[in-house]
């Protein structure tokens, strides 16, 4: 399979293409927040609390007077931050483990793969918040412990790749030649497992965004006031029944991103994989 | 297999706790003027904080086997076992009762999907499951507290029971759960749902490409009785794992939904002891969370073993 041949398929898949798109453009809009945003999105204006969505404030402005559309923009920088280093965290120690398991087996691949089963019994929600328990909450720890929680699909996933790689030709070809086992692994066995990684790290920053803002939601995350839209979903909550759109446009924000990326994710896993 | 994982279990939540940098008694005597060095001493020696960390463990484990987690460092400073066997229930029924009805909505969405994939309930299907799958769970509280209960005004937003429930027939008291429940409920059950019947529907059409599929045809057999007797009973198979795969999802939702709807489960519990740096509760519910999640998945196994035939002959016999 050819990367046009891949392109292709994706760009066929038109809930996939919308969903890269969307993606694309958050991280346009994340990064030009200086520009785009119409307000500063910390400034408080006592004098315009609780405004509806209208004139003036596009989306309304919170409790303090702040721009609620001013904030959203601020806030993706948070979200697409939180998801890509988490994710590249638990990617990267998934590989790693995986990698080892796969390729040695034996007893390496034991003592990982029961690791691996013990932490998959942990509800994840419950161990990101008795970590964060005894951590200040701060951006920083979020990302680290959703990372450190969240790498045992890929270890499984990379080591299944790789178990069914390493008695293939090329392998036993380039181990004939002479090849290290540090070769073999980086440079015949990790590219060709890559492509499953791809599809479940994208599927992982879904996951890493929702947790995110679950953990700022319970105030247990990112802190007040950095803007974020955990943190202005759970500021909304306490003026439910006065100011819907406090609450309401965070959480549309969220869900369009975590869409996004669940779309795309699965248009790779079917351009990688069409027979399924 | 199930004493080694146990034993990890409480292993890894000793070690994640006792890893983080600084003592759960820190944010006790930190910040509290009146306790000198002597003193925080002295409150180490008594929660054996002075120990080495296998010591620690050893004991904390001798204590573990007879259910004794120690006392609980909120003010009401009881037993940790206690608090926790009291919010038990709530968290189990809840998240039984979202399962039951995850399989009774998720089952026959996935196969009406698969048998007709491609047309319109199909794809009309698809796109509300992954709406389901990608909102977060307390965005939708949120929604359905505003639109049923202050809005329409038809649901009760917090708690499980109203002021006057003690003052209710019986036949009120049960109504007056179940219109708690629903919000709750619904919330729960969404991102599960989403989850397992796009899984049936994978399973589905797998199965009806299957060469006995179309043997049961050619013998006459109705469509219906196709799909059910022969389609079904292979598709639902793997769903037994599905379900105890998907516990400790439920489990963990439910520290949202229960904080969320002020349900008094463990959930809620969990989330008010990591904010109140509650550590001997902290542990035990980590401790317990994973040991449902440990059970579930024996649960899973047990059934699939039990569902198969192939299995049956040899487990049970």
């Amino acid at each position: 399979m050819t990367a046009k041949d891949f392109a292709r398929r994706f760009a066929s898949n038109r809930m996939a293409l919308a969903g890269l798109l969307v993606i694309l453009g958050l991280f346009g809009v994340s990064l030009s927040a200086g520009f785009l945003s119409p307000g500063d999105p910390d400034r408080p204006d006592l004098r315009a609390r609780l405004k509806p969505p209208g004139s003036g404030h596009l989306l309304g402005t919170d409790a303090l007077g702040r721009d609620v559309l001013s904030r959203l923009i601020w806030g993706s920088r948070v979200s697409l931050k939180v998801g890509l280093v988490s994710v590249g965290l638990a990617t990267a120690i998934g590989l790693f483990f995986g990698a080892l398991a796969g390729f040695y087996g034996g007893f390496a691949d034991g003592l990982i793969m029961r690791f691996c089963d013990l932490m998959l019994c942990f509800p994840a929600m419950f161990l990101v918040l008795a970590v964060i328990s005894l951590l200040e909450p701060s951006i920083w720890n979020v990302m680290a412990v959703i990372g450190l929680t969240s790498w045992m699909g890929v270890a499984r996933l990379v080591r299944a790749e790789f178990i069914s790689l390493k008695n293939r030709d090329f392998v036993l070809a380039a181990r004939a030649l002479g090849a290290s086992d540090a070769r073999l692994i980086l440079r015949h066995l990790l590219p060709n497992a890559l492509a499953p990684v791809l599809v479940s790290a994208t599927l992982g920053v879904a996951g890493a965004i929702l947790l995110e803002s679950g953990l700022s939601f319970l105030g247990l995350g990112v802190q007040p006031p950095t803007a974020t839209w955990g943190v202005m979903l759970a500021d909304g909550k306490d003026y439910l029944s006065r100011a819907w759109w406090l609450s309401f446009y965070p959480g549309l924000a969220i869900l369009v991103t975590v869409l996004s990326y669940n779309l795309a994710g699965e248009g790779l896993r079917d351009a990688i994989d069409p027979r399924r | 297999m199930m004493a080694p994982a146990l034993l990890g279990i409480t292993l890894l939540s000793f070690v994640v706790i006792h890893l983080a940098p600084g003592e759960p008694i820190d944010r006790m005597t930190d910040l509290n003027p009146n306790f000198t060095l002597e003193s925080k001493q002295r409150l180490r020696a008594l929660y054996g904080l002075d120990k080495p960390l296998s010591e620690q463990y050893l004991e904390w484990l001798g204590r573990f086997i007879r259910l004794d987690f120690g006392r609980s460092f909120a003010p009401d400073r009881r037993p940790v076992m206690e608090k926790i066997a009291e919010r038990l229930p709530v968290t189990l029924a809840l998240n039984l009762a979202s399962l039951a009805l995850i399989l009774l909505v998720a089952v026959p969405v996935g196969i009406l999907c698969a048998v007709r994939a491609g047309g319109l309930f199909d794809r009309a299907v698809t796109v509300v499951l992954f709406l389901g799958f990608a909102a977060p769970p307390f965005w939708l509280a949120l929604l359905g507290m505003r639109l049923f209960g202050v809005d329409l005004g038809v649901l009760p937003v917090s708690g499980l029971t109203s002021l006057n429930y003690d003052e209710l027939a019986p036949g009120a008291k049960i109504l007056d759960l179940a219109r708690h429940l629903v919000l709750p409920l619904a919330v729960s059950t969404l991102g599960g749902f989403a989850g397992l019947s796009r899984y049936m529907r994978s399973n589905m059409l797998e199965v009806i490409r299957q060469d006995y599929l179309t043997t049961a045809r050619a013998k006459g057999l109705s469509e219906r009785q196709v799909i059910v007797r022969h389609g079904l009973k292979n598709a639902l198979l793997p769903v037994i794992t599905i379900l105890g795969l998907s516990l400790p999802g439920l489990i963990g939702g439910s520290v949202i939904v229960e904080s969320s709807f002020a349900i008094p489960g463990l959930g809620q519990l969990f989330y008010m002891a990591v904010m109140g740096r509650d550590y001997p509760l902290v542990m035990a519910a980590l401790v317990i969370g994973a040991v449902l999640t440990l059970a579930g998945n024996l649960l899973a196994d047990l059934g699939y073993a039990w569902a198969d035939p192939r299995l049956r002959d040899s487990a049970f016999k």
